[in-house]
Parts: structure tokens; sequence; C-alpha cells
């Protein structure tokens, strides 16, 4: 085994887990700022539009990400980890910063939503062959007793982009009004510019490096993959640990991850109903208080194994999703607090406003009498009730006597009392540790499963197949589950709950728990 | 390749418990390969019965052609991997 010293392995690990944090950023505001997007380029009534806005979204993630997994993985493994890792960055970086600059529908009819699918595809096969690279990298300037531990780093950049992302979004927002935020040249495209100033500083880290000694070594033998492709997915001995590692642990990770940090996000802000800036506060404590745990479990995993760590996340999210989910939507329920008569005795404040539409139905006059309720309670709890009743008109136009109430209330924007919040904060704190259980170990994992000359290849398709497609489609499973099970509002959790139910019992079965300390073969 | 980490011990001269593991190991190798045709199926059905009936993304065409396409040759590689287990690729470790 190749003798591996850890002298400057602080700035290895700093310029690798800087870019890939960047290319999450990067990646993510997108997706934070779809509704913004969407009014920008996608426009609704327009089919062509509402075409590329679907694509933009769905081939972005599922599609173009195991694409940019091959290629790059390809190219990484033929030419080197260093300048691959460097091009997905400029490509990411250069792409964002772009779509910063594409001028709105409005000005530019068709071509705006046609550049911005352009450009969103492109960062997904930068994304795509990014993480193979950074994780390779570390791993292989890693001695193995701690291999685990500083791929933990590579493995808290996904969660830290979030928290980034989030946290420039809620600064820009907090500091301007919503009409100049959504305007065309609004403060919505201030952290997709700012993203040129990120990827400079990075590739600037990351071309004083120098290439990884294992692949440096394997290259002036002359002993590189001239197909890697073929060689990765073409033999059986490979071909088998690579369907080993998608179906027996990144498969489950990629659906704990994604429940975990996104999924909980959006359950708060469309099931629970909790108010914008809360939910994103919410998040922000949670994924902050957790991310020393990739670093706990990663080290934890150079002690004890990488197989058992994972599947325990894995395992506990299968038995906690639903009571946690359920507490969630128990704690904040509105309708509850409105019949709660000791609550109501807490009013310090109900400010009511009514609007009233006028239409007609078939040739008989009618109103809509939407109610807007504004409930503030002493310890700090507030939310809107929104009640639409219809009064019918007779034919002299006098109004009927009875008045239908025929929606049932509405609640949104709640916000929390501090104790809810802390609550909140934890029940989502637990839920990133499951994150943290399946995904810090992961890059040592997968690093270790797979020989040099193939290893960018073989372990970047499973991944993004684990996270990209099985992850990244669990807000649509869930939709088709709501949609077709009404009475459960928790029923959109057996997609990650089975997916990661089979892969635990396929990992428990198949995995080993025992490390390959030689990387270098 | 990879090399094996733990020592090849024939079958005739495995522990009980390690020719049980891989009688296990083998025999859910069925369950894999019947796994896969079915999720195919139930996301083809599931086209079926939400396309055009609504406005969200189930009820779109596009969304569902991305992702059978791309889950039609994952599903392919979890028959392939029930293969591979029922052949006794994974016995060892």
């Amino acid at each position: 085994m190749a003798e591996i010293s850890t002298k400057g392995i602080g700035k290895v690990i700093f310029s690798s887990s800087l870019g890939t944090l960047i290319e999450w950023y990067d990646f993510y505001i997108f997706g934070m700022l779809a509704k913004t997007i969407s009014a920008q380029f996608f426009p609704e009534g327009n089919d062509t539009a509402a075409l590329l806005s679907t694509l933009a979204i769905f081939a972005a993630g599922f599609l173009v990400r195991p694409f940019g997994a091959l290629f790059f993985g390809r190219l990484g493994d033929m030419i080197g980890r260093k300048y691959t890792f460097l091009l997905t960055l400029v490509l990411m970086g250069g792409s964002t910063f772009l779509i910063g600059l594409v001028p709105g529908y409005k000005s530019i009819g068709i071509a705006a939503p046609l550049l911005v699918l352009m450009l969103r595809l492109i960062q997904g096969l930068a994304l795509g062959g990014e993480y193979g690279g950074a994780a390779t990298y570390v791993a292989e300037h890693a001695p193995p007793h701690r291999r685990g531990y500083f791929t933990a780093w590579i493995q808290t950049t996904a969660t830290l982009g979030l928290f980034v992302a989030l946290g420039v979004i809620m600064f820009v927002k907090n500091n301007m009004t919503d009409a100049s935020f959504n305007a065309e040249w609004g403060g919505w495209r201030y952290p997709f510019l700012m993203s040129i100033l990120l990827v400079g500083v990075s590739i600037y880290i990351r071309l004083r490096m120098n290439e990884s000694p294992v692949f440096a070594k394997l290259k002036a033998e002359n002993k590189t993959s001239s197909n890697p492709l073929k060689e990765s997915f073409g033999r059986k001995e490979n071909f088998k640990i690579v369907l080993l590692a998608l179906f027996g642990a990144v498969m489950g990770q990629g659906v704990i991850w994604y429940t975990g940090q996104f999924y909980a996000q959006s359950f708060l802000e469309n099931t629970v109903k909790i108010e914008f800036i809360q939910n994103r506060e919410i998040l922000l404590w949670a994924i902050g208080l957790a991310t020393p745990f990739f670093l706990f479990f990663g080290w934890l995993s150079d002690k004890i194994g990488r197989k058992w760590i994972m599947l325990t996340g894995m395992l506990l999210g299968i038995i906690f999703y639903r009571p946690i989910f359920g507490a969630l939507l128990k704690s904040a329920n509105a309708k509850e607090w409105r019949k709660d008569t000791n609550l109501l005795s807490n009013v310090l404040l109900k400010h009511s406003t009514i609007k009233i539409d006028s239409l007609l139905q078939n040739g008989y006059p009618l109103q809509i009498i939407h109610q807007k309720n504004l409930f503030q309670f002493k310890d700090g709890i507030r939310f809107t009730e929104v009640i639409a009743d219809t009064s019918s008109l007779s034919k002299d136009a006098s109004f009927s006597t009875s008045v239908r109430n025929d929606t049932k209330p509405i609640y949104s924007d709640i916000i929390l009392s501090p104790q809810l919040k802390i609550k909140f904060i934890f029940l989502i704190w637990i839920m990133i540790i499951f994150v943290t259980m399946v995904y810090g170990p992961v890059a040592a994992f997968l690093v270790e499963l797979f020989p040099t000359k193939i290893r960018y290849t073989s372990m970047s398709l499973p991944y993004h197949i684990g996270n990209g497609v099985f992850g990244g489609l669990v807000p649509f499973i869930a939709t088709l589950l709501s949609a077709t099970f009404t009475g459960d509002p928790l029923v959109g959790l057996w997609y990650p709950i089975g997916v990661a139910a089979l892969c635990f019992i396929i990992g428990a079965l198949y995995l080993s728990n025992k490390k390959n300390e030689d990387v270098s073969d | 390749m990879k090399k094996e980490n733990s020592s090849s011990v024939p079958d005739s001269e495995a522990s009980p418990s390690r020719r049980f593991g891989g009688a296990v190991k083998r025999t859910m190798g069925f369950v894999w390969i019947i796994i896969a045709p079915v999720i195919i199926f139930f996301l083809i059905s599931g086209a079926i019965n939400n396309i055009g009936n609504g406005s969200k993304d189930i009820n779109k065409p596009i969304p569902w052609i991305i992702i059978i396409t791309i889950f039609t040759p994952i599903a392919a590689g979890l028959m392939v991997f029930g293969y591979y287990a029922i052949k006794g690729e994974y016995d060892k470790n």
C-alpha cells in the first residue's frame, strides 16, 4: 500500500469542500427561488414556457445528473481528478452567474426560458461530475484510519450549501421589499450573481492544488484506464459492486437525505402552513446544530465500520418518520387552537378584514364573502384564518336570508410560540441526525469499493442515481400518493420509508462491514 | 477489480451460519427480480391514471416520460442484481 502523508490534508479538504459547497449553493438557489424564477421566465398561460419549466425541474435532476456523473467520471479517470472537478466548478459557477443575467420573458420572449433551461441543464451536468471528484480526491489523500473523518468534510457541503443558500436568500429578502425582490431585475438575481465571486475564489484555491498522489502514481506508470465506462459497467466483477452500492446503500441514503432536509421544509410550508421566514429559521437552526455530526459519524465509521452506521440511520428513518411528521402536524394545528377556549381567552389581537366579490351564476347574482381573520396570542402564536361564504340574491335583488358556509376555514402563515419553535427545531434536528448517519460515512464507503483507475466513474453513477433520482423523486411520489390516498396527510412518507426499508434489507444482507484499507490499487 | 476481503472458503467447508447466510442471499435474489417489473408496472399505471387529470406535476406527461425512462434501466439493474444474488456472486463478503 502506498504511504500517504497527512501533511497538507487541511488544504486538500478546504479546497475540495469549498468548491463542492459552492456547487451545492448554486444548485439550491434555483430551487429555492423557483416561484420567482417561474414568474420571470416561465409565465402561466404559455404552454411552451410551461413545458420548458417542467423540463428544467425534472430533466436537470433526474436525467442530466447521472449523465454528468458518467461524462465527468470518465474524464476524471482518464485525465485526473484535479482538472475534472475544476471544470465542473467553472461550468456550475458560470451557468449560475449567467442565469442572473438572463432578461425576463417580458423582454426577450421565449428565448428567456430556453436560455434558463439550457443553463439549468449545465448546472445538473456539472453537479453530476463534482461530488465524485471531490470525494475521490480527498480520500486518495487521506490515511486509511482517518478516511471516514476526512471525507466527511465533503459530506457536510451538501448541507452547508443549503445553509448558505437559505442564509443569502433570507438576507437579501429581508433587506428589500417584496416588489423590489421579485422585479425583473430585482434582488432575486443577487444570489446568482454573487456566485461568480465565490467560484472565482474557489478556482484560485483549487488551481494551486496538486493531483491526487494515488492517481498521479497510476498515471506515471501508464496504468490509467483507456475506457472507464466499459471497465466500470461492462465487467461483471465491477458492475455487481456498482449495483450493490446503489441498492444496498445509496438508494436509501438518497431518500433519507432528501426527506430530512428538503421534504421536511416543504411539509412545514405546505402542509403545516408555517410562515415563510420562521420555516427557514427552523431549518437553519436544525442544520447548523446537526452539521458537526457528519464529522462525528465519519470519524466513528473509521472506528467501527461504515455499514451499520448508515443502515442504523435508515432504520431510524423507517421507524420515526411517521411519528415525527405526525408530531409536527399535530403541534401546529390552527384548527384545534381555534376551538381551544383556554387559548382563545388569551387572544392579544384579532384583526378581521372582509372582501366581497360579486358575480352571476346561471343568471342570478351571487356574492362571495371572504373573511380574513388574523389571530395573535399572548404566548406568541399567530395565524391567519380565511373563510369564504356565499350568499345568493333573489330575482328582485334582495339578499336571501341564508348565507352558506361553503368552504372550510383555511389556515396559513402560522407563527409558532418560542417553546413550540424549539420543539420544531428539535424534531427537524433529529431527522437531520439520521441524514448525518447515512451521509457522513458514504463517501469513504464508496471510494473503498472501487479501484483507482475507474473509481471516479464507478462511484459517481450510483451516488447520483441514489440522490438525484431516488431522493429527488420524494416530492413527486409524495404528491402522487397524497392524490391517490386523500385521507392520510402523511401518506407521502411511505415512499421514502419503503425505499429505505428495501435498501436496509439489501444492505444488511449483502454489504460487508469490513473496510478496504488500500485505495491505491 | 477490488480484491475480496474475506478468505475464499469453499461452500463445503463453510460454517453452517455462513451457508445459511448464502442461502438467504440467493433466495432473496428471486424477490429482487420480481420487484423490478412491479415497480415499472406501478409507474406506468400511475402515469395512465394521472396524466391529464389536473394541473399538478403528476398530471403532466413530461415528468412521467422522464421518470419511466430513467427508472426502466434502474429496474433492469435490480433484476441483474437479483440474478447475480441467485448465482451466488454476493455469497462472499
